[in-house]
C-alpha cells in the first residue's frame, strides 16, 4: 500500500477497534486459546509431574485443559514431556505431522529442551531438532507451577497472535528446523581417558565347600580363578566350561535358581578385552555367585546361556548391542536398546565417545507400505491376522512402551516387545562422572520413587568402600524409603486402576503422592528428584518439623488406603478386570529373575529387606504379604499391604529416631562442614580433592543390592581405583519383568493386555537406563 | 394450518436449540462434577466461573483443520458422525417435555410428534446412533478405530434385548406406548420406578451401554484404544460424536424420566416442564457419579453379564408383572 495514500492514516488502533473482521478475529484467538486440549507425550520423569499437574493440587482443569487427547487429531497443544531420544525422534515427529492445525508445541523440562545433562549417543541434543517449540519450560523436572505458567503464557501468545503472523512464524520455525537437523549428529563430548588400567587378580583361598565342589564336576582347568572381595564370590571360568558351569549351578548344593543379571565390561586395553559376568542367586539359600568370562576383541564369540536360563536372552542382547559380544546359539540376537543407525558400532565400549550420536532415518513416506512383525519381518499392513502396535506413544503404554501384537480380532496372537525408547545412557554417562555426579543420574532411573534408587546406589558404593553411614542416616534413609515405596506404589495402583477406566481413585492416591512430596520438598528442595542421599549418608539434615509432617502423612495415609479399598477392591467389575488376569507362575516368575512385589505375587516369600537386611531393617517390625495366584489382582493386594507395612515401618522409625551425625565423617568420602572449609586449610583441601577428582574407592567390584519398590535394585560397580566408576551395571527390576511380558500376553484380549502392564509397574527410566 | 406449521418450526428449532446449549452444558457440568469428586475445581478460567469453556471448545473445534487419513473410505468416513448426529437429535422429537400448554386458542403438546409408538420410536432411532459408530470405526482405516466399531456392535447386540424387554412392564402397566400416554398414566397409577423397580435399574444400565459411557465405553475405551473408534477423527466431525454422545445422554435421562419418574408431573409450585429438567438433571448428575466411580467392563464380560444376567432377569419380571396386570396373580 502506497504510504502517502490517505486511507493510511488510519492507525493501528483504529483498526482493531471497529472492524468487523479483527473482532471475529479476536474471538477466534481468544476460543483457541480457551480451549487447548493437550496431548501428553510423556516419556519420562517430567510426564510424572505432568500427572501432578493435572492432578487435585494443581488441576490444569481450571484452564480447561483437562481433556488429554491421546489422539493427535484432536489435540491442540503437544506436550513433549521428558526425554526424547533418537531413536523416540521419528514417532515425536510422526505424532506433531499427524496434529490438525492450529497446533502448538509445549516442550517440558532441560531434556526435551537441550538433552538436559544426558550429553550422550542415544538423546536428541532439543526437540528443536525435528519440530518447532513454542514455549520451552526449563527445569529438571520443571514444578508444576512452572507448567501452568506456560499455558497461560501460550494462552497469551495465541491472544496477541493474529493468524498471519502465526504462519508466517511457522514458515520461519520450518526454516530454522531444516538448519538445526543438518549439525545435529555431530555432538560429541571428549573421549574417555586413554589411561591404562591394571586390574588385579587376586586368587585368595576361599574357603567355600562349593568351590571345591564346582572344581571337582568341571575340571580343574575350567576354573580360572576365585576371588571373594567384600563377600562377593566371584569365579572365573574357562570360556568352553561356561554353558557346563551355568548347568551345574542350577543343582545342589549351589542351586541357583535365578539368573539376576548379565553384564558386559569393556577393559580397553587387556587381552582378553571383553568380560562377560553373570550374577546368579539362590532364592532358597539365600546365596549369590558371580561367573566371569573373558572374550577376546579379535573374535568376540560367546556361549549362549539363553537355552539354559531363559532369562538370559534380553540380557545377552543387551550385551551384544552394548558391547557387540556375538553369543553362539542365542535364539534372537538383535539390538535391543539403541536404534538401527548403530551399524556395528557398539556404544558401550570404552574407545566409544559418550556423545557421539548415529543418524537416524525419519519416515518420509506418509503411510508406511509394511510394518514389522512380532517375528520380526516385515509384513503387509492388510495381513491377516493384523499386526496391531501398541505405543510407544500410547495412553496405557506409559510412554515408552512398544507392543507389536498380532491380533485376531481381539485377542493377541503373537507378540514382541521394543524398548530403548528412552535409553538414556545412565551407564555411559556414570562412567564419564564421579561417583557423587551420578547420584542424581540414578535419581531419574525409576523416577516413580528417586530416593530408593540413589539409596541404593549409595549403599553399593559404600560397600565398595567398605563404611558404614551413622545410625541416624540409616533410620532416615529407611523412612524415606519406606515413603517413597509407597509413593511408587500408590501411582502404580493409581495409573493401573486409571487403565481400567476408573478415574478417580488415582486422584486419591495422588493426594498421598502430594503429601509425600512436600515432605521431601521440605528436606532437600526438590519435589521429584530430591538428590538428597550422599555417599556417607545426607547432604543435610533434615528440618526440625519432619517429625511432625512424617506424623501427618502417617496420619492421612490409612483413609487414603480405604478409598481406595471402597472403589477398586470392593468393586465387582474391577475384581472381574483383574483376577485370573495375567497370572505369573512361580517357577516363570523365578526363571525369569522377577523380584519386589510382582515375585511376591506370585507366591515367593523373598524381600532383600529381610533376606538380606540392610540399613538396619532388621530392628523394625514388618511382614512381608505374599500373594497365591500371581494375577494382576493379588500384585494389586500385595502392594498395597506393603503400603501399609512400609507405613508401620515409618511409624515405628520416626519414634525412634536416633540424634547425631547424618553422614560418615571421613576426609575421603565426605565434604567438611562449610565454616569448616572456609576457616581450616585441611578442610579446603579436602573440599578441592572431593570436588575435583571425586571419591576414590579401591579397586575391586561389588554388586550392592536393596530393595527397591519394583524390586531387587542391583549396582554391580567396577572400581579401577579412579574417582569415576569405571562400570557401573544396573540391574533394574523391570527389565527382568518385561522380558516375560510379550510371552504373557499371547492369548489374551487387548483390554488384558492394558490392565496386565499397569500392574508389572514397569518404569521406562530403569527399564532402558 | 399455518399457525400449527410455524409453531411446529418453532418447536424443532427450539428443541435443537435447547439440546445444543444442553450439550454444551451437560459437558461443562460433567467437567465440573468430576472436578469435584476428584479433589479438583475442573473449568472455572474461561469466562466467569468457567461458564464460557463450552462456547471456547465449541468455537475451537470449528476452526480446526478437517482431517481425513488416506486410505479412509471418504463417503463413509464424512457420512458417520452425521449419522451418530442425526439419531441423537431425533430421538427427543418424541419426548413430551411438560404438559400441553394452551396459547393462542392452539393446545401445543410439548414435542415435536406424539406417535402411539412414541417409544418403539425413540428406541429405533436411538438404536441407529451404532452405525455412526460403526461405520465412522470402519472408514478411518486405522486398527484402533476399527476394534471401537467392532466392540460397538458386540455391545449393542448384549444390551438391546435387555433394554427392551425392560420397558415391556412399563407398557403393560400403562396400557400404550404413547410416551405421554405413559406419563398420564403415571398420574393415575404413580410412579413406575416403584413397581418397576428391577426394570428400572436395567434400564439404567443399558441406558448408560446405550450413550457409551463408562463403565461401558468400550467402543472409545481411551486408555486401551487411544480414542477408539473417532481416533481419527478431528474439529467439527469429532465434535459431532461429542455432541452425540452428550445429547444421547440427555436423552437416555429423559426416557428415564418419562418412564419411570412420571416425566413433568410435579408439585404445583413448579410448572411441569421444570420438574422435567429438575429430573433430567438429576439423572444426568447419576451418570456423571458412576463415570467417576466404576471401571471399565471387559467386553466379553459385558456380553455376558448383557446375556446372562440382565436378560433372564427382565424376562422373568417382564412375565411376572404380565401375570400381575392381567390378573392370573
Amino acid at each position: 500500500m502506497d504510504v502517502s495514500n490517505p486511507v493510511s492514516d488510519f492507525t493501528e488502533a483504529d483498526v482493531s477497534r471497529n472492524i468487523l473482521a479483527t473482532r471475529l478475529d479476536a474471538l477466534k484467538r481468544w476460543a483457541k486459546s480457551g480451549s487447548l486440549w493437550p496431548m501428553p507425550f510423556g516419556t519420562a520423569c517430567c510426564a510424572i509431574e505432568f500427572m501432578a499437574v493435572a492432578s487435585e493440587r494443581y488441576d490444569v482443569g481450571r484452564f480447561g485443559s483437562e481433556v488429554l487427547r491421546y489422539s493427535p487429531r484432536q489435540a491442540d497443544v503437544l506436550m513433549v514431556l521428558g526425554t526424547i531420544t533418537d531413536k523416540m525422534g521419528p514417532v515425536l515427529k510422526t505424532i506433531y505431522d499427524q496434529m490438525a492445525e492450529p497446533k502448538w508445541v509445549i516442550c517440558m523440562g532441560a531434556c526435551a529442551t537441550s538433552g538436559g545433562f544426558y550429553r550422550s549417543y542415544h538423546v536428541m541434543q532439543g526437540i528443536d531438532e525435528i519440530i518447532p517449540v513454542d514455549i520451552y519450560i526449563p527445569g529438571c523436572p520443571p514444578t508444576p507451577e512452572a507448567v501452568l505458567r506456560s499455558i497461560i503464557m501460550l494462552e497469551e501468545k495465541i491472544r496477541q497472535q493474529g493468524v498471519a503472523s502465526a504462519k508466517r512464524e511457522f514458515a520461519e520455525r520450518a526454516q530454522r528446523l531444516h538448519t538445526h537437523t543438518e549439525d545435529a549428529s555431530v555432538t560429541s563430548l571428549d573421549p574417555p581417558s586413554l589411561e591404562l588400567i591394571e586390574f588385579s587378580t587376586r586368587t585368595d583361598d576361599v574357603n567355600l565347600p562349593w568351590v571345591a565342589e564346582l572344581t571337582n564336576r568341571l575340571g580343574l582347568a575350567a576354573i580360572e580363578t576365585a576371588t571373594d572381595f567384600r563377600g562377593d564370590f566371584t569365579i572365573r571360568v574357562a570360556p568352553g566350561a561356561l554353558i557346563a558351569a551355568c548347568r551345574l549351578l542350577r543343582e545342589a548344593p549351589f542351586s541357583m535358581d535365578m539368573l539376576m543379571d548379565i553384564a558386559g565390561v569393556d577393559y580397553w586395553t587387556r587381552d582378553p578385552r571383553f568380560d562377560v559376568v553373570y550374577h546368579f542367586y539362590s532364592s532358597t539359600q539365600r546365596h549369590r555367585i558371580r561367573l566371569k568370562v573373558g572374550v577376546s576383541e579379535s573374535a568376540p564369540l560367546i556361549d549362549s546361556i539363553a537355552g539354559e536360563w531363559p532369562a538370559a536372552n534380553w540380557y545377552e542382547r543387551e550385551v551384544y548391542d552394548l558391547y557387540g559380544m556375538q553369543f553362539r546359539g542365542h535364539p534372537d540376537l538383535r539390538r535391543i536398546l539403541t536404534h538401527d543407525g548403530f551399524g556395528d558400532l557398539h556404544p558401550m565400549r570404552k574407545d566409544y565417545p559418550p556423545g557421539l550420536r548415529q543418524p537416524i532415518r525419519y519416515p518420509t513416506e506418509a503411510v508406511p507400505a509394511a510394518e514389522r512383525s512380532p517375528r520380526g519381518e516385515m509384513v503387509p499392513l492388510d495381513i491377516h491376522p493384523t499386526i496391531m502396535n501398541i505405543g510407544p506413544s500410547h495412553p496405557s503404554m506409559h510412554g515408552t512402551f512398544r507392543l507389536i501384537a498380532q491380533v485376531d480380532g481381539e485377542r493377541v496372537v503373537d507378540a514382541d516387545v521394543e524398548l530403548g525408547y528412552l535409553h538414556r545412557n545412565f551407564e555411559k554417562m556414570a562412567e564419564t562422572h564421579t561417583y557423587w555426579q551420578t547420584i542424581p543420574y540414578c535419581d531419574r532411573l525409576n523416577y516413580v520413587s528417586p530416593m530408593c534408587n540413589s539409596v541404593g546406589f549409595a549403599l553399593a558404593v559404600e560397600k565398595l568402600l567398605g563404611v558404614e553411614v551413622p545410625d541416624r542416616a540409616q533410620v532416615l534413609r529407611v523412612i524415606l524409603n519406606e515413603l517413597s515405596r509407597v509413593m511408587d506404589h500408590a501411582v502404580c495402583i493409581g495409573t493401573n486402576v486409571l487403565d481400567l477406566g476408573l478415574m478417580t481413585d488415582y486422584f486419591y492416591l495422588w493426594e498421598l503422592r502430594e503429601q509425600i512430596y512436600d515432605l521431601l520438598e521440605s528436606c532437600s528442595g526438590a519435589r521429584l528428584h530430591v538428590s538428597y542421599v550422599r555417599i556417607g549418608g545426607f547432604s543435610d539434615d533434615v528440618p526440625p518439623d519432619f517429625v511432625e509432617q512424617v506424623r501427618r502423612i502417617l496420619h492421612a495415609a490409612p483413609r487414603i488406603l480405604k478409598d481406595t479399598e471402597t472403589l477398586v477392591t470392593r468393586s465387582a467389575i474391577a475384581r472381574s478386570r483383574m483376577q485370573g488376569v495375567g497370572a505369573i507362575s512361580q517357577k516363570d516368575a523365578l526363571e525369569f529373575g522377577f523380584t519386589g512385589p510382582n515375585l511376591r505375587a506370585s507366591g515367593v516369600a523373598y524381600d532383600v529387606r529381610k533376606d538380606h537386611p540392610y540399613s538396619g531393617y532388621d530392628q523394625w517390625e514388618f511382614e512381608i504379604p505374599i500373594g497365591r495366584q500371581g494375577d494382576v489382582f493379588d500384585r494389586y493386594l500385595v502392594r498395597m499391604e506393603e503400603m501399609r507395612q512400609s507405613l508401620r515401618i515409618v511409624g515405628q522409625a520416626i519414634e525412634n529416631l536416633p540424634e547425631g551425625p547424618i553422614f560418615w565423617d571421613d576426609p575421603r568420602i565426605t565434604l567438611a562442614p562449610k565454616h569448616r572449609v572456609y576457616t581450616n586449610i585441611e578442610d579446603l583441601m579436602r573440599q578441592f580433592k572431593l570436588i575435583m577428582e571425586g571419591i576414590k574407592p579401591p579397586v575391586g567390584e561389588v554388586y550392592g543390592f536393596s530393595e527397591a519398590a519394583n524390586g531387587e535394585l542391583g549396582y554391580y560397580i567396577v572400581s579401577d581405583g579412579g574417582g569415576r566408576p569405571y562400570r557401573i551395571k544396573v540391574r533394574s527390576p523391570s527389565f527382568a519383568h518385561y522380558q516375560l511380558y510379550p510371552r504373557m500376553v499371547r492369548g489374551m484380549d487387548v483390554s488384558d493386555v492394558i490392565a496386565t502392564i499397569g500392574s508389572l509397574n514397569i518404569v521406562a527410566g530403569e527399564l532402558d537406563r | 394450518m399455518i399457525l400449527e406449521i410455524v409453531v411446529l418450526v418453532v418447536k424443532i428449532l427450539l428443541l435443537v436449540a435447547i439440546l445444543m446449549g444442553g450439550f454444551a452444558y451437560t459437558m461443562l457440568l460433567e467437567r465440573r462434577l468430576l472436578g469435584f469428586f476428584q479433589l479438583r475445581l475442573g473449568p472455572n478460567r474461561v469466562g466467569p466461573g468457567g461458564m464460557l469453556q463450552p462456547i471456547a471448545d465449541a468455537l475451537k473445534m470449528m476452526l480446526k483443520e478437517d482431517m481425513m487419513p488416506a486410505g479412509a473410505d471418504s463417503f463413509v468416513y464424512r457420512l458417520a458422525p452425521v449419522i451418530a448426529g442425526f439419531a441423537a437429535l431425533s430421538v427427543d422429537a418424541v419426548i413430551p417435555f411438560g404438559a400441553p400448554i394452551h396459547l393462542l386458542g392452539l393446545t401445543i403438546s410439548l414435542d415435536i410428534a406424539n406417535p402411539s409408538i412414541g417409544l418403539l420410536l425413540a428406541f429405533a432411532l436411538s438404536s441407529l446412533g451404532v452405525y455412526g459408530i460403526v461405520l465412522g470405526g470402519w472408514a478411518s482405516q486405522n486398527k484402533y478405530s476399527l476394534l471401537g466399531g467392532i466392540r460397538a456392535t458386540a455391545q449393542i447386540i448384549s444390551y438391546e434385548l435387555a433394554m427392551g424387554l425392560s420397558v415391556m412392564g412399563v407398557l403393560l402397566m400403562s396400557h400404550t406406548a404413547n410416551l405421554e400416554g405413559i406419563v398420564l398414566a403415571q398420574k393415575a397409577q404413580g410412579w413406575f420406578w416403584l413397581p418397576q423397580i428391577v426394570p428400572f435399574l436395567i434400564f439404567m444400565v443399558t441406558a448408560i451401554a446405550e450413550t457409551n459411557r463408562t463403565p461401558f465405553d468400550l467402543p472409545e475405551a481411551e486408555s486401551e484404544l487411544v480414542a477408539g473408534y473417532h481416533t481419527e477423527y478431528s474439529g467439527m466431525r469429532f465434535a459431532l460424536y461429542y455432541v452425540a454422545e452428550y445429547i444421547n445422554m440427555i436423552t437416555q435421562s429423559g426416557l428415564i424420566v418419562t418412564l419411570f419418574f412420571g416425566g413433568w408431573l410435579g408439585p404445583s409450585f413448579l410448572p411441569p416442564i421444570i420438574w422435567y429438567f429438575i429430573k433430567v438433571i438429576i439423572a444426568i448428575f447419576v451418570f456423571v457419579w458412576i463415570r467417576a466411580t466404576l471401571p471399565r467392563f471387559r467386553y466379553d464380560k459385558l456380553m455376558s453379564f448383557g446375556w446372562k444376567i440382565l436378560l433372564p432377569i427382565a424376562f422373568l419380571y417382564f412375565v411376572g408383572t404380565a401375570a400381575f396386570v392381567s390378573g392370573v396373580l
